[in-house]
Parts: structure tokens; C-alpha cells; sequence
């Protein structure tokens, strides 16, 4: 007790700034926020050129084909190659082990690759089709345990080698699909030397190895390779964790840390570009999820990156002058927004048709206290999201406007669908299939996330006022899903993450999403909506597809089969010790890489 | 031995194997699917939901998730004889409500693999061919399938075969409508009403504990493979058990090395104002959240505001030479044990020193302690050489108790601290369904406590002439 005195006694007789947060435009840029170097270099900024970059948990493996965690995709865009990535900076596609971006030729369905010259593996050969080959041969092979990827390459039939050009070769797929070249931004090639230095699979061709009744389940020396690939160790071996990047794991603590260190004179050591310039000679990725523990952490400057930050951790920070001496530090946008859908198509009996009228659920809508919500949880920085694509994009639809709070049209909109308390006990009635129902729902959102519980609160009191009752059931991840593919939910809330790739509305808005209890959660969709969703899934020219998509914005909006909230806001902090400092809205945030150390020499050192 | 040991052998037998089916049950019984966690990916890419059925089925299998759970289950004859996997809910339910309403078992398993056949084949068909027809073919299999009224099918199958654009499907559809026929014209829905024993030797509990598709069995020691990152369980958990047992049994070893001699000395001083002091710091000991402590210590003595002596997070500095010995490695490490090791112990500390003196202030007293004034004995000697070694047994068996509390305890500390426990995996494996990995931590906290028990009742044994006599 007489500690915990002690304890608050000292802690109030330490000042806090009154400065408010330091939050710069979010759009400064439409892509990123470039941050120019600042002017010092204080004496108690270390310099050694090891970054230490927080995250909150470590990835699942890193294994080539079988993890599925964002934090592995994150770590292997620094040891694996892809042939193709994103310019973070216009957000679009860019090639990178491939020469340029691939063609696609009607005449035969291909789409025409040529590899680069530059890359090499560690071993010093240089990239080949024969790699491509076994790469495409092990992400599509029935044995390879990596079944949540295969839909994703089921339009890709076969490689095509063309003799006279060795560096080239023509990818067949079956019909040309708007994520056929998006979708290799996701395959880490594989070095089949490496791998399968027997050239084992050399003797099945692609088709072979992708069919149900692969004739290599009956090769034991066959089955044990891909019994030995799929392993777990493949993943957590850091001996057999190869790749063409410029950095390799060296150590890996479990749920500690995972170190990568530069290759001495890797191939992109003499690169122009400057994505490709590796300057951190380590980066150290930490474990570290407890907000309190990292607001203390990045006090002690600890840390020099973040992108996971909470926004009260940050927030809190930002009132801390020495913290903005020692951090750059933004509230950035991202491809991720935030909703609440409807269940539009209930059953009736375990759930009431409370929201088949679209009055009740622009009504809805509109009763969402969103500038509370923004000023609250979002620090004044969230943006609000208007329809189905984030404002980023180069597709969205710039004549959407987000609804706005309006408790009169609200009401109106809401007596209109025949909603009143006929009862003056507070809470709107209806008579609905012979009974008089309250307007009373639940609604799911996830268990453990806090701002997500303050928002669904701040909601909840909002439609007190208007007579409607919603009680919030907190649910784990799961259940939450289960639920939400079976229907089993009045509304739900939750977030969609997004990225630069064109869009493919199917999973989400599709009927048949619906009916085969995918993600379309909320029952959009009609044969319109169908058609034109379909119609986008095969228009590979970008600007007829772009005008497709906004056609399809509209009629969601339209709809509003979801409350669309706010845009995911990214909590950003990079040590000023660091130059060439930008962040970007697509994910992750920060290219680890290209963050170089300043030299301190070239500074006159200041103290605080 | 004696009888009585013999008799707590046996019991902890039994519950040992008790510990091995619950772990499993507790495990494979929780709600949410772990193919769905597995399947899911944190992108939105487009999937089209019959192609995910069709694959989670495939990983189903692979893992030998389709089969039945147990040996044995309670239900109908209607329902006995055929087990089939369905990838949804949904599905599942209308197979059930198909068999409850017909009652023959062959017919309704037939009608529901060749329906999931024919999801295959129009899946193929899609990939290839991207035809309207082949939607609209497969919307209505689909409805089919999710809605089991008679009057509804009747309808779909006029509608397909009206439908000129749906010609191709006729086969299939023939071939669906025949077995639709034989399942509706032969019913025996008095099967539904029967009771019987579904008998299954092929199932997981046979897999997971004899050895199937992922693991050689428990009788072998192999804990099987972790769903979601494909790491062998025993080398996960081989670390996080030591960090796990490492600080629970620290911290108990601190608690009572320290608490029984401070509750004795506080007894022997006979001070009302110290024994006060005392039960207010047991009592704000034991009541403070182990969070609050955590964070508490972590902005006193992990802060560049105040005083910044101990690192925040995790369990040894980065970097640290595999050349390096144990003790060198201990060495570097303490500091990041001191913050989380406090944590651990002060309640358990408060507790057994307020127990503690509880106890032997009930000593104190009993009629041998009274005789023993009267022989002349100081009170020191009184304390620490008759009535301390009387409070020993209870509080010993006391132990049992604590440890599991500790290990429950530990998850919270471990979040904090980043420290790689136990206690982190649970809720990871809780959350993400990892049925495998959940099934050990529970298993090895089950056995870890019998062991527990077992030990303390060894050391009741020998520290107790009462017992000993008793048994003889």
C-alpha cells in the first residue's frame, strides 16, 4: 500500500507536456508520407546500423509455401524474391525478379515473362526458369500442404519455355483473371537446386503434379521429399531457410525475437533502384504486444520502428517531447476499413427481419455517432470510409460520400419503415408476422480489442436515444466467424483488409457467397450485382475495369447492406537516427530496408 | 509401500487417464473450426466458397478430421453406419435433418457423396469454362443441398430440366434426381426413433492417442503436430515448458523459503502492531491483479521518468553467443527475470505467509504446546522446533493447490513480459483452435499437477508420524 502511494505520488509530480499530439495530414501524399531528415543527431542516439523494429507477434513459420501469418509475408519480402511487388509509392504493380510486367496474349491465354539477368542465389547462380518452373510445380502440388493458397494458382495451367530466349517463358492459365499477375507478388521462388537437388519433380510437368491422382504418391522417394518439405522444421530451420533476398534469418528466439542479417555482396548491393538498397546491416524483429510495456520501451528508445503501435500508445507518446525529438511519428492511412453488416436475410425465427428494409438500414446509418467515435478512439485522425473500396485506391469512387449522423432523418426514416413505440416503453415496435417485436439485436464483434468494444458503446447510447436496444456480444475469432458464414448474427462488426491488387468482388458481395456460406456475411446481391461482379473478374483493361468497379461501388452503397465506418488508420514511429524515412498506406508501412542510418559525424550533436 | 499409498497409486492412475481424455475432449469439443482458422487467410483475395469447401474437405481428410471423434456415440439407427464430413455447419445439419425425416441411412449418404461429387465436377467445370449455366447449375445443387423440404427439390429438378441452357447437366442431374428417388420413395423414418451405439474404430481419439496422420500417438510420446504453424509439438513446447515450470517453481520455492520463517518470526515476536502490518500486506498482496503489479513495477523500475533498472521485456539480452555457458547465460538473463519473478511470487509470498501464521497461531494453542511452557521452554524454541514442524504437512499439501494456480497465472505475466512460456501458447492455441497443441498444454498442466500431488503426498508421508502409524 505504502508502495502504491509512493508509486502515485511520483508519478504525478512528473509534468506532461500539454502539447497535443503531433499528427500530421494523413494526405500529404495519396500513396505515402515522405519524411524529410531532421537537422541534429542527439548524443544519446545509438549508431550502430541494427534496426530494432517492434511487432506484436512472431510469425507462424517461414516456411517457403506453408505459413499463412501477414508478419511471415512481412519478413520473406526481405529474404525471398517474387517476380512481381508493389511500387509502394504509386501503388501499383512493379516487377522485381521479373524484367518488366508480363503481357498477356489473347491469341494462346499466356501471359509473357522475362526474367531479370541481375538476381543470383547465394550460391552464386543466377536465377532461372527452371526455378520458376519448380516453384509453380511445388505451390500447386496435391502433396504440398499449403491448401489455403491453391485456389489462388487454379488458373494456372503450365510454363512454356521459349528455347531461343532462355530468360523468358509464357505462363498459360485458362482464362485470363484480374489477379493472374497480382497474385505472384505472393509466391516466393525457389531455388530448385536447393531444394530438389535430384530434380525429383523434374519428370511431372505442372498439370501432373496438380492432379487429385498425382502418379508421385506412388514414388516413395517422391513422397518422403515432400514429407521432408512439408515438415515443420522446413519452416524453423534457419539451415534451410534459403532465399534470394538480400537479408537471412540468422537467429530466431520463439517468441522473443528473429534476427535478419545482410548478405555481404548480394546481387542488389549495385542496384539503381532504391527500393532494392538494403542499408540496415541487421533488423531485429521483437516481440513486444503489451501497449504499457511498449510505450515504455520506445521512452527508453528501445525500438526504432513500429507500424503496430495501439493508438492510445501513440497517442500518448506524441505528448511526450523527448519522444518527438527522438521519433518521427504519423497516423497514416491503409487499404483496411472498418464495418458493421446487417444480416438482410435472416431466418426468421432465431433472428427477426430487422434490417430487409433499407429505410431501417440507412436509418441505422445514420445514427452512428461518428465524429464521438473519430474524436474518441480515432484521435480525430480516422477517416471515414463511404462504400466498399478504400479512398486510396486508384478505383474508388470519388462521388460516394460517407453517410453522415442525422437523428431526425434517422427517426423519420425509421417511422417510415414502420417502427414506433406504440407502447411508450422507450423502444420502437413493430408487428411483424402477427407479433409485435422490439426493436432489440445483438451485435458480434470481436472479444480482447478495446477500441472496437469503446465504439460498439459509444453506438449502443446513440440508439438508446432512438428506441433501439443493442446489446454487444463480444465473441472470439472463431465463433465470431462460424457464426457469420451460417448467418447465425442480427448485425456484426468487424474489418476487411485490402490491398493495391484489383479488386475481385466475388468473395464478399457475390450471391453465391451467400448461399455457400462464405464472406458475403450481410445477403447482397442480386443478379445485376452478380453479372457486373463477374463482368470485373475478367476485364484485364484497366480502365474499363476501373469503371466497372465504380459502377459496383455505387450499387453497394446504394444498398448499404454495411454501416461502412472508418478507414484503418496505421500507427507509425521511426527513429530520427534513420533517414530516406516514408510511409506508405499499403501494408506494411514501412520498407524496413531502405530506412539508412545517418551519419552522426556529419551533425553537430546536441543534447536534449 | 503401504496400502494407503497404494490406494493414492491407483487413484492417480485413474486420474491420469482421466487427464488424457478430458485433454482431448476439452480440445476437439471447443466451438469454431480449426480448418476454417487454418484456410482463412488475412488477405481478401477471391476464393469461391465451393472451391474452399472442396479443399478444407481435402485438409480434412489429410488430417483425419473427417473421422468420427470417438469409438463409440450415442444415437439413432438412423444415423449409424455411414459417417460422412461436411465442410459447413449448414450442411451438416441438413444431413442430419434429411436422415431424422427419411431414416435410411445408405440412401441419404449415397444422395449426399454424390452431391459432393458433383460440387467437384462443376468446380473443375467453372475453373475451365467460367459458363453462367454452371452457376446456376451449382446455386441449385447448392440449394438443394441446404434446403431439405421435398416440395423445394421438386421444383429445382422441373426448373433444370426446363432450363435449355442446363442441357449438359442432365447427366449429372439424372444421376442425382435417381438417388433422390430411392432415398424419398423408401423411407423408414421410425429409424430416427430407435436408439443405437455408433461403433467406429477408425476415429481421432484413436489416431491422436494410438497414432494416425499427424503423430505417431500419445503411447509413444508424440504429441502430434501443431495445426498452425506444422511444428512438432514436442520440440515447441520442450522451451516453454522450462521458462513455465522455471518461474512457477522459483516462485515457489521463494514464497515458502522466505514466507515460513517470516511468518514464524512474526509469531515469536508476539507484536500486534508488526501482525497488523503483516495481514495488510498479505491481504494487498494476495487481492492486487497480477497485471496491475506487473505494470506497476514495470513504470517504477523500467522507467527513463523515474528509475530505469530492469529491462521491460523478455528473457535475456539479443544476441547473447550460443558460446556462451549456462552460468553465463543465467548471468546475462537475470535482469529480465527480477521484474516478472516479483510478479510471480508476491501474492503467493502474502499468502503462504498469512497462512502460515494462521496455522501456528492455532498451534500455539493446542494443549502440547501449553505443556510444553510448563516444562520451561523458551518461546523461540517452542516456535521453529514444535509447532513450525507440525504446520508443515498442511501447508506442504498446500503446494498441490498453488501450482496450478500458478500455471493459470503465468499467462498474463508472460504477456506482459514477453516471456516464451506456457501460458502465451495456451491462449494462442485457445484462439486459433490449434486442437493438438491445446490438448498437450492441457495434458501436460494435468500431469505436471498430478505429479504435483503426488510428490507433496510422499513428502506428507514421511514428515507425519501420524500417517505412517495410522497406515500400519
Amino acid at each position: 500500500m505504502l508502495l502504491l502511494s509512493g508509486f502515485l505520488i511520483l508519478m504525478s509530480c512528473h509534468t506532461k507536456e500539454e502539447k497535443k499530439y503531433d499528427v500530421a495530414s494523413v494526405s500529404d501524399s495519396l500513396n505515402y508520407i515522405h519524411l524529410p531528415e531532421v537537422n541534429y543527431f542527439d548524443k544519446s542516439w545509438k549508431t550502430d546500423n541494427t534496426l530494432m523494429y517492434q511487432v506484436l507477434q512472431e510469425p507462424d513459420n517461414l516456411h517457403p509455401t506453408n505459413g499463412q501469418t501477414l508478419m511471415r509475408l512481412e519478413i520473406m519480402q526481405y529474404t525471398q524474391g517474387r517476380l512481381i511487388s508493389t511500387d509502394y509509392k504509386t501503388n501499383k504493380l512493379t516487377a522485381e525478379l521479373a524484367e518488366k510486367l508480363p503481357v498477356f496474349n489473347a491469341s494462346d491465354s499466356t501471359y509473357s515473362f522475362e526474367l531479370r539477368k541481375e538476381p543470383k542465389w547465394d550460391n552464386g547462380d543466377a536465377l532461372s526458369t527452371d526455378d520458376i518452373i519448380f516453384t509453380l510445380k511445388v505451390y500447386k502440388c496435391v502433396l504440398t500442404q499449403n491448401d489455403f493458397f491453391k485456389p489462388y494458382l487454379d488458373n494456372f495451367n503450365d510454363i512454356i519455355l521459349i528455347p531461343e530466349h532462355p530468360l523468358e517463358f509464357k505462363l498459360k492459365v485458362n482464362k485470363p483473371y484480374i489477379q493472374d499477375v497480382a497474385v505472384w507478388g505472393d509466391i516466393s521462388i525457389l531455388q530448385r537446386k536447393f531444394h530438389d537437388p535430384e530434380n525429383l519433380l523434374g519428370q511431372f510437368s505442372i498439370s501432373d503434379v496438380a492432379d487429385k491422382n498425382f502418379s508421385g504418391k506412388q514414388n516413395q522417394k517422391v513422397v518422403d521429399w515432400f514429407k521432408n518439405f512439408n515438415a515443420g522444421d522446413t519452416g524453423f530451420d534457419l539451415k534451410k531457410l534459403n532465399g534470394i533476398g538480400p537479408y537471412l534469418p540468422t537467429e530466431w528466439e520463439h517468441g522473443q525475437y528473429l534476427v535478419l542479417e545482410k548478405k555481404k555482396n548480394h546481387w542488389t548491393d549495385n542496384s539503381s533502384l532504391e527500393s532494392e538498397k538494403s542499408y540496415p546491416q541487421k533488423i531485429i524483429f521483437k516481440v513486444s504486444a503489451d501497449p504499457n510495456v511498449n510505450l515504455l520501451e520506445f521512452k527508453k528508445q528501445n525500438f526504432d520502428a513500429s507500424t503496430t503501435l495501439s493508438v492510445k500508445t501513440l497517442a500518448a507518446l506524441q505528448q511526450d517531447s523527448m519522444f518527438n525529438r527522438n521519433y518521427y511519428s504519423k497516423f497514416t492511412g491503409t487499404f483496411n476499413y472498418s464495418f458493421a453488416a446487417f444480416n438482410m436475410k435472416p431466418d426468421g425465427e432465431k433472428h427477426k427481419p430487422l434490417f430487409n428494409d433499407i429505410n431501417v438500414r440507412k436509418a441505422l446509418a445514420m445514427l452512428v455517432p461518428y465524429q464521438q467515435i473519430n474524436d474518441v478512439i480515432y484521435k480525430g485522425q480516422g477517416i471515414r470510409q463511404a462504400g466498399p473500396v478504400c479512398s486510396y485506391k486508384y478505383n474508388y469512387n470519388e462521388k460516394l460520400k460517407p453517410t453522415e449522423y442525422n437523428f431526425e432523418k434517422a427517426v423519420e426514416l425509421l417511422h417510415s419503415a414502420g417502427w414506433t413505440d406504440s407502447n411508450n416503453d422507450g423502444i420502437l415496435d413493430k408487428t411483424i408476422q402477427q407479433k409485435t417485436v422490439d426493436f432489440k439485436f445483438d451485435l458480434h464483434i470481436y472479444a480482447g480489442i478495446t477500441d472496437w468494444q469503446d465504439l460498439a458503446l459509444l453506438y449502443s447510447s446513440a440508439l438508446k436515444k432512438a428506441g433501439i436496444i443493442m446489446n454487444i456480444v463480444p465473441l472470439d475469432v472463431p465463433t465470431f466467424i462460424e457464426k457469420a458464414r451460417s448467418h447465425d448474427f442480427d448485425m456484426l462488426m468487424s474489418v476487411w483488409t485490402t490491398s493495391v491488387a484489383p479488386e475481385d468482388f466475388t468473395q464478399l458481395w457475390h450471391s453465391s457467397s451467400w448461399t455457400d456460406n462464405g464472406d458475403n456475411y450481410s445477403g447482397f446481391g442480386n443478379t445485376v450485382s452478380d453479372a457486373l461482379i463477374d463482368s470485373i473478374r475478367y476485364t484485364i483493361d484497366d480502365d474499363k475495369r476501373n469503371e466497372m468497379d465504380k459502377r459496383f461501388q455505387r450499387m453497394v452503397a446504394d444498398e448499404q447492406p454495411y454501416i461502412f465506418l472508418f478507414n484503418s488508420l496505421r500507427r507509425v514511429a521511426v527513429h530520427k537516427r534513420f533517414g530516406h524515412v516514408d510511409m506508405y498506406f499499403e501494408k506494411p508501412g514501412l520498407l524496413l530496408n531502405t530506412l539508412k542510418l545517418r551519419n552522426a559525424a556529419n551533425y553537430v550533436s546536441t543534447t536534449p | 509401500m503401504n496400502t494407503s499409498l497404494t490406494k493414492k497409486l491407483a487413484l492417480y492412475i485413474f486420474s491420469g487417464f482421466a487427464v488424457v481424455l478430458t485433454s482431448f475432449f476439452i480440445a476437439v469439443q471447443m466451438p469454431g473450426d480449426a480448418l476454417d482458422n487454418l484456410l482463412l487467410r488475412q488477405e481478401k483475395v477471391s476464393v469461391s466458397s465451393s472451391d474452399y469447401e472442396i479443399k478444407k474437405m481435402g485438409m480434412a481428410h489429410r488430417m483425419g478430421i473427417d473421422k468420427p471423434l470417438f469409438y463409440f456415440r450415442l444415437s439413432s439407427l438412423a444415423e449409424t453406419g455411414y459417417e460422412i464430413y461436411f465442410a459447413t455447419e449448414n450442411k451438416k445439419d441438413n444431413y442430419s435433418n434429411l436422415l431424422r425425416k427419411y431414416g435410411n441411412s445408405k440412401e441419404v449418404y449415397l444422395f449426399a457423396r454424390k452431391c459432393q461429387y458433383a460440387d467437384e465436377v462443376l468446380d473443375a467445370l467453372n475453373k475451365k469454362y467460367n459458363l453462367s449455366a454452371i452457376d446456376k447449375f451449382s446455386g441449385n445443387l447448392q440449394f438443394i443441398q441446404n434446403n431439405s423440404a421435398a416440395t423445394n427439390m421438386d421444383s429445382v429438378w422441373t426448373m433444370i430440366e426446363k432450363d435449355h441452357s442446363l442441357t449438359d447437366f442432365r447427366p449429372l442431374t439424372l444421376i442425382l434426381k435417381q438417388s433422390w428417388e430411392k432415398l424419398s420413395q423408401q423411407p423408414h423414418s421410425y429409424r430416427a426413433y430407435i436408439p443405437a451405439i455408433a461403433f467406429s474404430a477408425d476415429n481421432r481419439f484413436n489416431d491422436w492417442f494410438f497414432g494416425g496422420p499427424l503423430s505417431q500417438g500419445l503411447i509413444h510420446f508424440d504429441l502430434g503436430t501443431s495445426f498452425f504453424t506444422g511444428e512438432k509439438i514436442t520440440s515447441l513446447l520442450k522451451n516453454k515448458i522450462a521458462w513455465s515450470l522455471g518461474f512457477s517453481l522459483t516462485a515457489i520455492f521463494i514464497a515458502f523459503i522466505i514466507g515460513i520463517p517470516l511468518a514464524a518470526w512474526i509469531v515469536n515476536k508476539k507484536n500486534k502492531n508488526l501482525d497488523k502490518f503483516i495481514r495488510l500486506f498479505a491481504a494487498t498482496g494476495y487481492a492486487m491483479p497480477v497485471y496491475l503489479a506487473g505494470v506497476i513495477l514495470l513504470f517504477l523500475f523500467s522507467n527513463p521518468d523515474l528509475l530505469n533498472i530492469f529491462p521491460s521485456s523478455g528473457v535475456k539480452p539479443i544476441g547473447l553467443n550460443d558460446n556462451v555457458s549456462i552460468a553465463g547465460k543465467l548471468w546475462a538473463s537475470i535482469p529480465y527475470l527480477i521484474l516478472p519473478l516479483i510478479c510471480y511470487t508476491f501474492s503467493l509470498l502474502a499468502f503462504v505467509v498469512s497462512t502460515t501464521g494462521d496455522l501456528l497461531r492455532g498451534q500455539m494453542l493446542l494443549p502440547y504446546i501449553v505443556t510444553a511452557r510448563a516444562k520451561g521452554l523458551d518461546d523461540k524454541t517452542i516456535v521453529y522446533h514444535h509447532a513450525l514442524k507440525n504446520v508443515l504437512p498442511p501447508l506442504i499439501s498446500l503446494l498441490a493447490n498453488i501450482f496450478p494456480a500458478i500455471i493459470g497465472g503465468s499467462v498474463i505475466i508472460e504477456t506482459l513480459f514477453s516471456i516464451p512460456g506456457m501460458g502465451n501458447e495456451i491462449v494462442r492455441a485457445c484462439l486459433s483452435r490449434n486442437f493438438p497443441l491445446l490438448s498437450a498444454i492441457i495434458l501436460i498442466s494435468g500431469f505436471a499437477t498430478i505429479v504435483m500431488y503426488a510428490l507433496v503426498d510422499i513428502a506428507v508421508y514421511r514428515l507425519d508420524p501420524r500417517i505412517k502409524s495410522s497406515a500400519a
